[in-house]
């Protein structure tokens, strides 16, 4: 590695505390602004605006944008991940795509020259567009239409892009023909929402929003793999990448950069979070039921790989980018080709053969079959209490199930495979957590007192000692 | 003048009027337009009154210049008898004799334009050649109004009637033409910048000359407006009234009495008055037309950003976002539309699994996750569901009661002790048994008095201490004294005691130290 000045050179060490502070705020929220996501955020950020700016640069390649209105990261995008459906929500609710196309169409009607629109206006100008493109349409009088345009609105109202200065969204949403919004547009948050790697419309594949070929670069790819994701397996990525994420030196960097613990393992490594906030994901989360049951069936596969009657299967695993493959196939399938300008499209450039030998032989990792989760997540309900997971997976324990596996294979914990799911090594790291299960008869450890069958709601207490001394152990 | 007499038609006369542009809202409007445009071909040639086959022939005629000439399959007459009903031309029946039914029934008829509806046709073909190139702010038109003030004063000192009609009626008309002029060119701009989708080449071309232009019109009027305000002022500085009156006797216009001449140029002179200088705090009609011109600028320049962005990537945002909104919308499942947008609006969220352990160097970073131990996790937030916490802190207590109970105590004591130096300031600490309350207070005060008493050449000089009731003072005293209190005898060898009331302190203190 080159000699280089080390992150946040210019902050001492009495500030470094803050500067990581912004750095993890700027990493983790889409866009900064007085309002978002706290007031008195943005000043703290654009207190360490320079040298953010210079090491978000050097170490990641990434642009930071900030002016005394709104902070931005636009980064440099290696990988298109189809998991961050956080970013285009609106109340913990992912948009579906009617919302998503609604988006796109609202800023891109939005003209330079008007400073303020009246929602009767943006539906006017709005639904001839929508009525283009084939099957999407908005018509007033369906409710579904008209709710995905109010969170339309108010993502974009969030983000500041938008200010209401009259009127109100909810009075249209009751009311078509006689409620009205007014609106400031602030065209400069428009500008920097929106920032593809090349104009969309060049494009004949989604392989183009990636910025540049995978193989350019390797250190600063590592680094950037290593700030973004939960964990980074060296079998999952290139041999150069993986190289350098061994470099202590590397590691260290982005140590001082995020405040982040570093956690080097045999089979990769990662940045733990022990505040718990610098994620999307939050996990261990506070009293999620969906985060605590994910937790709590970590605990269960723990048992299992470790009961000495079970030999667990041990699949190789699928390798990432052939996920990426089929997911820009996927993405290609929707391109609308018409819309192309083929004089100018960009095409990817030729994906250089890899040699079945260059490649690192996937890992293997134990696999958990699907019947086998149905009936840790049975245990989980009868051991707790159906009621102990919210109402509104009470009756819903498959439901619960799948939302699990899905939240625990976005922070590469699991990997759903056909028929089950296979372990990823970084899960064992929360193997803690089988303290919290009921004392077991099985699995060579004797409950010492058969405890009589308790009362359900009185479950949480009876078992407060047994586990607790497993705990401190 | 046009518009002023449009007003004193009746509402009847109007429709007959707006009749007259009926063949522009007919199915085939442009077919009508073509039959009066060759009519209009023969009146130029003194072909006045035409029949349906001559019509054709200049039609062919067009035809040769413009493509866009419609054929009339022999409904050339239909069209011709329907201009008849709107009243835009005259229909004459032929007046020579036909003989027989057959030759009678096709007997030709001839047109001739109405004159009104040959105003309506030429009002049709000037909005049709109106073209934006017309559009213009007169800049050049201040100096000849700064004259024309200047040169109405004058006549208006000087009595000249005529004159002051004359200067008086071209200011009117240049104020007039002024008017209509920044209308149309700002209604024209804002056309510019809404349609530009559909022509930027137009817009791109004269950008230059068009701000140029602008800027120059308002640097110009930066500099007359001081200038003309003045000559406003200065007129009127002149004589308003014997100005109009001037005005209004040289008006010739024969319909209307002087008083209501009179009135119409009071009216004209107040609208030229807020053109420069207001009367109050509003601005002029002026400045006014500068700030629009100044905001016109403005969105001249967004918009020639705007444009500049298209051409740049051949598409623009707008164009690229609505590319976006239909390949969203087509893609086969949420997942992908999801990684679509955060991949093409650049935005995403870093993603960490929580929970560090506290000390990473002690496990050897070749140990697999296997084998190292897992890391410390809160279990109380896993068998409950609730986040471990600290324990609820305790509520602050306000304690009223017993406040209010301290606080009376505090008072009843205080009582006490004033009521104990209202004993002793009235009866004097010799001569009687004190109880124990007045000892108190007496030996409170001595306290005082002895650590605040001075000492001269190693004898002890009197000293004196005081609560906010009481004073106290040790004389010295050759025999000393004692004090009977009900606990015992209190001696004070060498001090008497003097007890006085706090108020007349200062003239006591003024006599004890002297």
């Amino acid at each position: 590695m080159t000699t280089r000045a080390r992150a946040a050179v210019g902050v001492s060490a009495a500030d470094l505390g803050s500067y990581q502070q912004a750095v993890r705020r700027v990493l983790t929220c889409d866009l900064i602004t007085k309002e978002r996501p706290r007031p008195g955020v943005l000043d703290q950020v654009l207190r360490w605006a320079d040298e953010m700016t210079r090491d978000f640069r050097e170490l990641l390649g990434y642009t930071l944008i900030a002016t005394t209105h709104h902070v931005r990261l636009v980064r440099h995008l290696d990988v298109l991940d189809e998991t961050q459906r956080s970013i285009f929500s609106r109340k913990g609710k992912p948009f579906d795509r009617r919302r998503l196309a609604y988006l796109c169409l609202v800023l891109g009607s939005f003209q330079r020259s008007r400073i303020e629109i009246s929602l009767a206006d943006l539906v006017r100008t709005f639904t001839p567009l929508a009525n283009s493109v084939g099957g999407l349409g908005f018509d007033p009088a369906i409710g579904s239409h008209k709710a995905a345009v109010v969170d339309v609105l108010g993502w974009l109202v969030d983000r500041g892009a938008l200010r209401l200065s009259d009127g109100s969204l909810e009075w249209w949403a009751r009311d078509t023909e006689r409620g009205d919004a007014l609106y400031d547009i602030d065209h400069d948050i428009c500008a920097v929402l929106f920032k593809p790697a090349r104009p969309v419309q060049h494009l004949t594949s989604a392989a183009g929003l990636v910025h540049e070929p995978p193989h350019a670069n390797p250190v600063r790819r590592a680094r950037r793999l290593l700030t973004e994701f939960p964990v980074v397996y060296y079998a999952d990525v290139d041999p150069e990448v993986a190289d350098a994420l061994r470099s202590p030196c590397l590691a260290e960097d982005l140590v001082r950069f995020t405040g982040l613990a570093l956690e080097r393992r045999a089979e990769g490594v990662m940045l733990a979070d022990p505040g718990g906030v610098f994620t999307d994901r939050p996990f261990p989360g506070r009293g999620n039921a969906v985060s605590r049951a994910a937790g709590l069936l970590l605990a269960k596969i723990a048992d299992l790989l470790e009961d000495p009657e079970h030999v667990p299967e041990r699949l190789p695993v699928p390798a990432l980018a052939a996920d990426q493959a089929g997911l820009v196939a996927r993405m290609d399938t929707g391109l609308p080709r018409d819309g192309v300008v083929s004089e100018l499209a960009w095409s990817a450039a030729e994906a250089e053969p890899v040699s079945p030998g260059d490649r690192p032989a996937p890992a293997e990792a134990p696999f958990v079959e699907r019947g086998r989760l149905e009936s840790m997540t049975t245990e989980l309900y009868d051991e707790f209490g159906a009621a102990s997971f919210t109402t509104a997976w009470q009756q819903d324990a498959r439901g619960l199930l799948d939302a699990v596996v899905a939240f625990l294979a976005d922070l590469m914990l699991l990997r759903p495979v056909p028929g089950g799911v296979l372990v990823l090594p970084a899960a064992l790291r929360y193997r803690n957590i089988r303290a919290a299960l009921p004392t077991r008869t099985s699995g060579g450890q004797l409950a010492l007192v058969a405890l009589p069958a308790p009362a359900p709601q009185k479950d949480p207490s009876a078992w407060e000692h047994a586990p607790a001394q497993e705990e401190e152990r | 003048m046009a518009e002023r007499r449009a007003l004193d038609l009746d509402s009847p006369a109007i429709s007959d009027r707006f009749r007259l542009f009926n063949f522009t809202r007919r199915d085939d409007h442009v077919a009508y337009l073509w039959v009066l445009r060759a009519m209009d071909r023969l009146r130029e040639v003194h072909r006045v009154q035409v029949d349906a086959g001559e019509v054709q022939g200049a039609l062919t005629e067009l035809a040769r210049l413009h493509d866009e000439v419609p054929t009339f399959d022999g409904n050339l007459r239909d069209r011709l008898d329907a201009l008849y009903e709107d009243g835009v031309v005259h229909r004459f029946d032929d007046a020579s004799r036909a003989g027989n039914l057959v030759r009678y029934r096709n007997r030709q008829s001839v047109y001739q334009f109405s004159e009104l509806g040959y105003w309506a046709y030429t009002s049709v073909e000037g909005l049709l050649a109106a073209r934006i190139q017309d559009a213009n702010l007169s800049r050049l038109v201040f100096s000849d109004i700064l004259e024309d003030l200047k040169a109405l004063a004058a006549a208006n000192r000087a009595g000249q009637g005529e004159q002051v009609y004359r200067r008086l009626s071209r200011l009117d008309s240049v104020m007039e033409d002024m008017g209509r002029r920044s209308a149309h060119f700002h209604v024209t701009l804002g056309e510019i910048i809404r349609s530009t989708d559909a022509s930027p080449e137009t817009f791109l071309r004269y950008k230059n000359a068009l701000l140029t232009h602008m800027s120059e019109f308002m640097a110009e009027l930066d500099r007359y407006l001081p200038r003309l305000a003045a000559a406003v002022r200065d007129v009127e500085t002149s004589g308003l009234a014997s100005l109009l009156d001037r005005a209004a006797a040289a008006d010739e216009r024969p319909f209307m009495d002087r008083h209501e001449r009179l009135e119409d140029w009071r009216r004209r002179w107040s609208v030229l008055r807020a053109w420069f200088a207001p009367e109050g705090p509003e601005e002029s009609r002026a400045g006014e037309l500068r700030n629009a011109t100044r905001i016109a600028v403005s969105g001249v320049i967004a918009l020639l950003r705007q444009i500049s962005e298209a051409q740049r990537g051949g598409v623009n945002r707008a164009t690229q976002l609505r590319h976006l909104a239909e390949w969203v919308w087509n893609a086969p499942d949420e997942g992908a539309a999801h990684a679509l947008m955060g991949a093409a609006f650049n935005l995403r969220s870093a993603r960490h699994l929580g929970a560090a352990h506290e000390d990473t160097e002690q496990i050897s970073p070749r140990n697999t996750w296997w084998d190292a131990p897992g890391v410390e996790v809160s279990v109380t937030l896993f068998r409950s569901g609730k986040a471990p916490t600290t324990g609820v802190p305790t509520p602050v207590r306000g304690n009223p009661g017993a406040r209010a109970a301290l606080r009376r105590e505090q008072a009843a004591e205080r009582a006490a002790e004033r009521e104990a130096a209202g004993h002793l300031v009235g009866m004097g600490a010799h001569g009687r048994e004190l109880d124990d309350a007045e000892t108190r207070v007496l030996l409170k005060l001595m306290t005082r008095a002895l650590e605040g008493r001075t000492v001269v050449a190693g004898r002890l000089r009197r000293g004196s201490g005081a609560d906010d009731a009481v004073m106290i003072r040790l004389v010295p005293s050759d025999r000393g004294s004692a004090v009977r209190t009900a606990r015992g005898l209190l001696h004070l060898p060498g001090f008497r005691v003097e007890i006085a009331g706090r108020t007349p302190v200062a003239g006591s203190r003024a006599g004890g130290s002297r």
